[in-house]
Order: structure tokens, then sequence, then C-alpha cells
């Protein structure tokens, strides 16, 4: 079984996707609504910038966000003059890393959801008085709900095994950013490590095996919708 | 009206030109007389001075790699194609002698100092950081320790030296692990963390401030090895390049780098 060290890792792991994912969540569905219904010139471009950290080598994806919040950056100064805390090389840095890879995931799962609700159900809403956000939040997101879980899942998943641009904005400490990837990397270099990496190769088949046959049901539930 | 060709033609058509292109390089190459390839996996920390030594040494042509002697050598051992192997820690050349992938015997090629570094200009330096317990002292919260992975040598000398001093606990939940000595004195450089554990030999390759000396006696000597590799393409190549690297030019360049000689 896991020893103390593997289940911390699978532990922060585990709380680094879901916090990913939570903090993904409402700007995901905004912007899957938005690349969904919006017809505008504009939306093509914004939507490839949404899009970049899914084809960007996650590495390059750190790199970019360490240039903006590193400890010795602008952005990282400021927000330690205003808290006292950093970003990079926290548990913070590791939330960030997999909510930018994930969010790509995310966002066209409910893009897709959102494009396959009948909009005339929509308009019967409007035309019996109720207001845009009320339809939304009564029609256009219950009809799609399958969808948005399933990217929900998919990007959970996908936070767990981020590790490009996890290791150059949080790098590797122990209990704060020592993800599963992170781990199984240290422990590459370690003489007698072959028996942790095989345990923590073992969890993290078996979730992501999860989380995509819980994406595939889910998915399936919204086509029939 | 000119037809339009469908982008999967034209795609193919694109891909056939370019293997031919690619074929009629290769095969350019190869006709010509090359002189032998000598690769060479290195310590991360003797960057400098095996490029150095590649451009002296004369009849072959010197590839080097660098990295984390710990990931080299797993990478020799899976078979990765090799030569010559320069390791900053006579474990990782064992490592590889148990597992028979060693051609003749190693050589100890030099010796070094573990030190500890800041950024420039940083208040540790002046504000007398001047040991291990004192530079613990001085981290002001929040502030890191870069340090390389487990395994990895650098990382391995300076974890022995902090358990050897009864540190290790109060460091643990400071230490920032990197791939290799480089990547910790990169990040100390670009002023990412307070402070960081490398060679004193990396010391002197970038704009840090060296706070302290390691007591030596606190971790194993820190011994560099070389060895030719059993998978080598040319094992004479291999051996001279082993033989050159025991000249007196060879041991010239380490000493000026700040090595010790053996």
């Amino acid at each position: 079984m896991l020893g103390d060290a593997e289940r911390e890792v699978v532990l922060l792991s585990l709380r680094v996707a879901a916090l990913a994912v939570a903090a993904s969540l409402a700007p995901g569905i905004l912007l899957g609504w938005l690349f969904a219904r919006w017809r505008h010139p504009l939306r093509a471009l914004l939507q490839g910038v949404v899009m970049l950290p899914l084809v960007l080598p996650p590495v390059v994806t750190g790199y970019l966000l360490l240039a903006a919040l590193g400890r010795s950056r602008p952005l990282g100064r400021a927000f330690h003059a205003l808290t006292g805390g950093h970003i990079a090389y926290t548990t913070g840095a590791c939330v960030i890393a997999a909510a930018v890879v994930g969010f790509p995931l995310l966002v066209e799962a409910i893009r897709l959801a959102m494009q396959g609700v009948d909009r005339r159900l929509e308009q019967v809403s409007r035309s019996l008085g109720r207001g845009p956000l009320d339809t939304f939040a009564r029609v256009t997101l219950p009809l799609a709900l399958p969808g948005v879980l399933a990217g929900a899942v998919l990007s959970f998943a996908r936070a767990l095994g981020e590790f490009g641009a996890t290791i150059v904005l949080a790098g590797n400490v122990a209990g704060e950013t020592r993800t599963i990837p992170v781990a199984v990397y240290t422990l590459l270099n370690v003489r007698d490590g072959e028996a942790a990496i095989l345990r923590l190769t073992g969890v993290s088949v078996a979730l992501a095996l999860a989380a995509l046959l819980g994406s595939f049901w889910l998915s399936a539930r919204q086509r029939r919708v | 009206m000119r037809r339009r060709v469908p982008l999967a033609r034209w795609l193919a058509l694109a891909l056939a030109r370019w293997l031919a292109l690619a074929g009629l390089a290769l095969a350019g190459g190869t006709a010509a007389a090359e002189p032998p390839t000598v690769r060479v996996l290195a310590a991360a920390s003797l960057t400098e001075v095996v490029e150095a030594l590649a451009k002296l040494f004369e009849g072959a042509r010197v590839v080097p790699s660098f990295g984390a002697s710990s990931e080299l050598a797993r990478q020799i051992a899976d078979g990765a194609p090799a030569d010559v192997f320069l390791s900053a820690s006579p474990e990782w050349i064992d490592f590889l002698r148990q597992k028979q992938a060693l051609e003749g015997a190693p050589i100890v090629l030099a010796r070094n100092q573990l030190v500890c570094v800041a950024p420039k200009g940083s208040p540790l330096a002046a504000g007398g950081a001047r040991d291990p317990s004192a530079l613990l002292a001085h981290l002001a919260k929040g502030e890191l320790v870069a340090i390389a992975d487990a395994g990895v040598p650098a990382g391995e000398y300076a974890r022995k030296s902090l358990q050897h001093l009864h540190l290790l606990a109060a460091y643990e939940p400071r230490l920032v692990g990197q791939k290799d000595v480089r990547a910790v004195l990169h990040a100390v450089e670009q002023g990412e963390v307070a402070a960081g554990f490398v060679y004193a030999t990396d010391a002197r390759v970038a704009a840090v401030e060296r706070l302290f000396v390691f007591d030596p006696k606190s971790h194993p000597p820190i011994e560099y090895q070389a060895a030719a590799l059993r998978g080598a393409a040319s094992p004479a190549e291999a051996r001279r390049f082993v033989a050159f690297l025991q000249g007196e030019a060879a041991r010239a360049l380490l000493a000026r780098a700040g090595f010790a000689l053996p």
C-alpha cells in the first residue's frame, strides 16, 4: 500500500485538481456560453487565446506564468506587497498551473453542450416573460449540465496529470507542490525509487481511467437530452 | 479558372518532397568521410569545462549533453546512446558498474566543494548568514531555498550535510527541489529563491553572492568520476577521451574553472 509520503502526494494532487476545477467553473461556463452563442469576428481570437494552453508546450505555459507571477516579477511582487504571501513555489501556483492547462477542455465541453441546447426552448422562456439571466439559469444551464460536468471531470483529470507548467511555476516542494507527476519525476532520480514509482503509477492510471469513464458517461447523457 | 488542389493531396505532395530532400541530405552526409563522434554525458556542473574540452579534443567530434548525474546514469542504464559518462558522484558510477555498463575502470576526474549562494545584492550576504543554521534564522517568512532533487548528487551532498548538522527537518518546508544543480543556480540568479545549494565552481559562473561553504566533513567527499561506456559506438575513441581527461590540457582547464585536482 501507499506510504505516508505517497499518500501526502496523492491527497495534494486531488486537492490541487479539485481547487483548479472549482476556480475554473464559473469563468468556464461564461466563456463556453459566449463561444456557443456569440457571433463576432473577435470570438475566434478570444477562443484561440483560451485554447492556447491545450496546444502550447506546458513548459512554455509555465514559463509565461512564471514570467508574470514569479517572486521577482512585477505581478509576483505586487501580490507580495499586497498580501505578504507568494504565488510561485506554493500550492496556489500548482492550482493556477493546473487550472490554466485544464481550462480549454472545460470550456470546449461546455461550448459543445450549450450549442446542443435547443434555442426554441430559450425563446419560449423569454416569450413567457423570463429575463435573459433567468432563462440561462433555468433553461440553458440545466439542459447543458451533463456536458458541463463532463468537462469538469475531464479538466480535473488533466489537472491531476499536469507536470510541465507545474514544475516551472511551482517547483518541487514536499507537501506543498509535489504532486503525483512531480513525485514520479523526482523518484526517477532515486536509486531505489522503482517500487514507489509503480505505486504512484497505479494510482495515476486508476484516477485517470475513472475520470475518463465518468466523463464519457456524462457526455452520453448530454447527447440524449 | 485555376483548379484548387485538395488540401490532403497538397499536404501529401509537400511531405513527399520534404522526405526526398531529407533523404538526399542524409545520403550526402554519410557519403563524406566524417570524423568519429564521442557522445559525452556529463554532470550539469561540468557544462563550461566539458564544452571547452570538447573543442580541445582532436581527431573526433565531441557531442556533450548535460543533466543530473542520476538522470544521465539512468538513461545510460536504459540503453541511451553514449560513449563516456562524467558523474558528479561515485554513487552513479557504481550504479552503472553494477549494471555492467562500464568499459574499463573509472577515473577520478576532480573534486569540488558545496556552497550556499544568494541572489546578487541579497540582504542575507550582509546580514550574517554565514552557516546553515544562521541562514535558517535569517530567512523571512515564505522565503525558500533551492536544492537539487533527491538522488541528484548536489542535492544528496546538501541533504547529507544538513542531516549531519541536524537541520534537515527544520529546512524541509523551505526546500524547493530542482532537477539539477544548474537549475538551482538559475533559480537563485533569477531571485526566485532566497538562497540555494550549489558547487563552488557553479557560483563562479553566475551573478550570485556566495554566503558560505559547507563543512567538507559534513558530507561525503564531492568526487567527479569519468568512465568509458560499454555501449560506446567506438570504444577506442571513448577510452582515448577518458585518457585525454587525465592529460595536462584537461587538468589545466579544470583547475582554471575552480575544481580541485586528484
